[in-house]
């Protein structure tokens, strides 16, 4: 194990956060005040939850044993711009080892939900076995302390995410919601349900803008335990910006770092969908099932090409500035903004689109909603859904489905609201489950059974080592279209020294959005929450916290067989990229030979 | 006459640098070639041939987006000029080792 207890600049035994555990099935909910153990459990997020789940033995995600761990950072509810950030962990019923055991997983969203569960008094939240009945869980702030109760939720089974927050926000004041859609209630046949969390935005306007906590179907877990939503109610807390907060925010606001996100009026490149163009210049825009042709066609949903057509804007998360939702509404015939139509990032849009031969986006826009109304993770949606499209275009004598191909937005649309309602568990139960069954697996894109967010395996052989999807946990997923290295040497250090780090923001409650460097978030953590640590001791417990997750997918039966990529990959290159194959299975093999190297030491440390 | 060369955390510490380079230049090309003589690691990112700015490097005089053509603008004493990855990912949000 990494050096990590020496000259520790905090006591962690000293540092207290407020469980509560609320047991389903007996309706008997209690609050603790814990001591936190290390550091992990100081700076939160997965770091801490991940410690519970290796207490428990889970071989079935809906089994009651598998706990829901919904929990928040250091910085969640703080004034540090994006400290916004609410976590929600458990075995996953997705992520699966080929032994067939669920894998620990976590999912976050911004929002302003986080927030008001700080400000209420409550820092995680352990949800313990099943409900006989659909229950919400109510958190007030009172003046002495948080109150919790359950409440029946008879009558909101059935709508959607956003019909079910709608419902709430007239019964509740001062209060945000976390809920699931028509997936999560369905679980048995959808294991991709997601958490929506309330905006501002939303609440104000009534517009469909949730945020997700998509990846790994935590929704779906919740859905097992019928619990429906959660509501957290509380006063705001307004507290003066400190000198140092107001910099640090400056800094996050007009920094390099947020550019990316920020709106093109403010100097930015317009958010994740401008991944689009540079990644079309070497035909690497995820198309027809992650095999790009180089036809041109995903040009059609350059940003440039769409704005003409639509009203677009960019808004925001509970005081953000960088802005980073970029909002399509309908274009009235006076330029003004019509109907809010969906939400355009990169991912969604990409896998709903393009990587389904979908390339208008009205009809794009329609796929993203239909996924955000029925409450599923669009990435393990789309990249089932473009699975199944393959498959009947290599099959057409046998199609399976409703025969849908690519480009068949008709059949598409009803194959997503078949999906979400559970009418469709061929789809629903995930990509690797599919090609398992269909006995042809070599062009299913999942890494150990997380489906592949919108950028190629060919360029990435560090997807096998993220532990929780292969965007937000090991950030070397566009590292070849920048640097073009193909070095075994190269890649070993990028993945064990460099992109693990990525999750750091998965600990302490901040958007990775505001892309702060280590002094910046040592700055962020000891002025928005009062923890003076050094930069080893940060970059240690997410380290820790990283080898942890290695080592619960290993006593989840995980072998080095599952970090692989799709044979696909290995055996069929695709000449269409501007790009050298070198994703060669001898490069692989050497590659996991060096990163093991690295890893099994420290996971034995354990 | 000072200005300022700005990298996003991916960059900066990939290459082992600070966010912020002071460097000198009568023109946006002269800043960076400035900063790549402080560090150059950058200049393996920067240029993916020679002198050719890599496809997927961004930069901005200020807030204004520039083209590869463009890099002979005139800089001015106080100018940031920003240097973004034109796609998320990349590198770390650890120091370099």
């Amino acid at each position: 194990m990494p050096e990590h207890t020496q000259h520790q600049s905090i006591n962690p035994e000293s540092i207290h956060f407020n469980r509560c555990t609320v047991d389903l099935a007996n309706r008997v909910i209690t609050q603790n005040r814990i001591a936190c153990k290390n550091l992990e459990d100081v700076l939160g997020g997965f770091g801490r939850s991940f410690q519970t789940l290796a207490e428990r033995n889970v071989t079935d995600a809906y089994a009651d044993q598998n706990p829901l761990i919904l929990n928040t950072g250091a910085l969640t509810g703080s004034n540090v711009m994006t400290g916004l950030r609410t976590y929600f962990s458990a075995y996953s019923p997705l992520k699966v080892s080929n032994a067939g055991l669920p894998a620990a997983m976590w999912s976050a969203a911004s929002g302003k939900f986080g927030s008001k569960l700080r400000w209420a008094g409550i820092d995680e939240i352990i949800f313990e076995g099943k409900s006989d009945q659909p229950v919400l869980l109510h958190i007030r702030q009172t003046g002495k302390g948080p109150e919790v109760s359950l409440i029946p939720a008879d009558d909101l089974p059935g709508l959607s995410c956003h019909g079910k927050i709608l419902a709430l926000q007239k019964r509740y004041d001062d209060a945000h919601f976390a809920v699931i859609g028509p997936a999560g209630e369905n679980y048995e046949h959808c294991y991709f349900g997601a958490v929506g969390l309330s905006t501002e935005n939303l609440l104000k306007s009534g517009d469909d803008k949730c945020r997700w906590a998509g990846r790994g179907g935590m929704g779906s877990v919740m859905g097992s335990k019928n619990l429906i939503g959660i509501i957290a109610q509380s006063d705001d807390v307004k507290e003066k910006l400190t000198p140092e907060i107001k910099d640090l925010n400056k800094q996050i606001v007009s920094g390099p770092g947020s550019r990316k996100f920020r709106e093109k009026k403010k100097g930015g490149l317009g958010g994740t969908w401008a991944n689009y163009e540079p990644l079309e210049q070497f035909h690497f825009v995820p198309q027809n099932n992650f095999r790009p042709t180089g036809d041109g066609k995903p040009e059609l949903m350059f940003r440039d090409a769409v704005e003409p057509h639509f009203a677009i804007k960019a808004e925001s998360c509970f005081k953000c500035a960088i802005a980073c939702h970029k909002n399509i509404y309908e274009k009235q015939a006076d330029g003004t903004r019509g109907k809010f139509l969906a939400k355009f990032d990169y991912e969604p849009l990409n896998l709903l689109s393009t990587n389904l031969g979908i390339h208008d986006p009205q009809q794009a826009a329609q796929l993203v909603s239909a996924c955000d109304q029925l409450g599923m993770d669009s990435i393990s949606l789309g990249v089932t859904l473009s699975y199944l499209l393959d498959y009947n275009q290599r099959h057409p004598d046998k199609p399976i489905g409703n025969g849908a191909t690519f480009g068949d937005f008709e059949k598409i649309n009803s194959l997503i609201e078949a999906t979400g309602v559970g009418d469709m568990p061929e789809i629903g139960r995930g990509v690797k489950r599919l090609a398992d069954a269909l006995q042809e697996t070599a062009y299913a894109m999942h890494v150990k059974g997380l489906e592949l967010p919108a950028y190629l395996p060919d360029t990435n052989p560090g997807y096998a080592w993220a532990i929780a999807g292969g965007h937000m946990s090991m950030m070397t997923y566009m590292l070849y279209a920048l640097e073009g290295n193909t070095s075994v040497d190269y890649w070993t250090k990028a993945i064990t020294e460099r992109g693990l780090y990525f999750i750091r923001d998965d600990l302490i409650g901040m958007c990775k959005f505001a892309m702060l460097d280590v002094d910046g978030a040592l700055l962020a953590l000891q002025h928005g929450a009062g923890l003076k640590i050094t930069s080893d001791e940060l970059l240690a417990a997410v380290r820790r916290s990283f080898i942890r997750a290695l080592w619960l997918e290993r006593k989840q039966g995980y072998t080095r067989d599952d970090y692989t990529l799709p044979d696909q990959v290995f055996d069929n290159p695709n000449p269409a990229l501007k790009a050298e194959p070198f994703v060669t299975r001898e490069f692989f093999a050497q590659l996991s030979e060096r990163v093991w190297e690295v890893f099994d030491q420290e996971i034995a440390a354990f | 006459m000072t200005i300022y060369v700005r990298l996003p955390p991916a960059l900066s510490e990939r290459i082992g640098s600070p966010g912020l380079i002071a460097v000198t230049g009568a023109h946006v090309i002269d800043c960076l070639q400035s900063a790549v003589k402080q560090f150059p690691e950058l200049g393996k990112i920067l240029w993916r041939e020679t002198d050719q700015l890599n496809p997927v490097i961004l930069i901005f005089l200020n807030e204004d987006l520039l083209r590869a053509s463009d890099l002979n603008r005139a800089a001015s004493d106080g100018d940031n000029i920003d240097v973004i990855p034109a796609i998320e990912g990349g590198e770390s949000l650890r120091k370099t080792i």
